[in-house]
């Protein structure tokens, strides 16, 4: 079934089912309750720049890792979340993880736990966050934390900045072995 | 009226170059039989990845797809990254 809808919408009083074909409406359209579209939309135009094919938010579950050997951690789980918004092909993201113990462990810090897994690809149009700390030592020179996604990962590697060099490492033992420690970020990545 | 949750994981994904597993769990709550609000949990099985607390299901798919190549493979592309 096909068909064209010029300057009047008929009113559908019932649902309509067995339709197949396209439909082209020459006029606004205004939807009184949900849509659900199967497949993608266009938006602004017809080309593959214009199509949106998925949507969905959710959450995720943060973890605190290192790149040698992870440590063991006790977590405020009250305040250890995070949360997702895919958009297209884009995940934004949001998380916070938050401690009261941590033993052990070796290497770079990690946030572990991401709901997707990032494009393979060099492109930097989202592979890096902002972080914001409490209660971590900067042994390595650094003065702020940055996080970047890394290609086809599913974590986090954080690392401090410094003046005049490429950056420096922040390791696990930088991070607070008792007491409330805890860093909140936001970022984006491709999948 | 009687309201239930149920917990499902609806969707198993395997992507990229090394297979990684995603795993989206959906928690329903119906009313009288009927859905009323789903939310969404996600969560990546990687290859190096211990699968031990996951479901059956998705423990069937890491050994099928996480062989040893691809294992082998993934664990040279993390010691190829910069950080």
């Amino acid at each position: 079934m096909s068909g064209y809808i010029g300057s009047q919408i008929p009113s559908f009083v019932s649902d309509v089912t067995s339709a197949s074909g396209d439909f082209t409406i020459g006029s606004d359209l205004t939807v009184n309750s949900d849509a659900t579209v199967s497949g993608g939309i266009y938006l602004g135009g017809t080309g593959s720049a214009n199509y949106l094919d998925d949507y969905e938010e959710g959450t995720w579950t943060p973890t605190l890792l290192a790149s040698t050997t992870n440590p063991t951690v006790t977590y405020d789980t009250t305040f250890t979340n995070a949360s997702y918004r895919k958009v297209g092909n884009t995940v934004f993201f949001s998380f916070e993880v938050r401690t009261t113990a941590r033993s052990g462990g070796s290497g770079v810090v990690r946030i572990g736990g991401l709901p997707f897994t990032r494009i393979n690809d060099y492109n930097p149009d989202g592979d890096h966050l902002s972080i914001s700390p409490y209660n971590v030592t900067f042994t390595g020179s650094g003065t702020a934390l940055v996080g970047i996604v890394g290609q086809n990962n599913t974590y986090i590697n954080i690392a401090s900045v410094k003046s005049g060099s490429a950056g420096a490492d922040f390791v696990i033992t930088d991070w607070a072995s008792s007491g409330l420690a805890f860093v909140r970020g936001s970022g984006l990545f491709r999948v | 009226m009687a309201l239930t949750e149920e917990t499902v994981q609806d969707k198993i994904e395997i992507v990229g170059d090394f297979k990684h597993v995603q795993v989206r769990t959906a928690t329903i709550i119906k009313r009288d039989g009927v859905e009323i609000s789903r939310t969404y949990h996600r969560h990546v099985v990687a290859p190096d990845a211990t699968t031990t607390g996951e479901s059956t299901e998705v423990q069937a798919v890491c050994a099928a797809v996480h062989t040893q190549a691809v294992k082998d493979a993934y664990a040279a592309h993390l010691a190829a990254q910069e950080v």
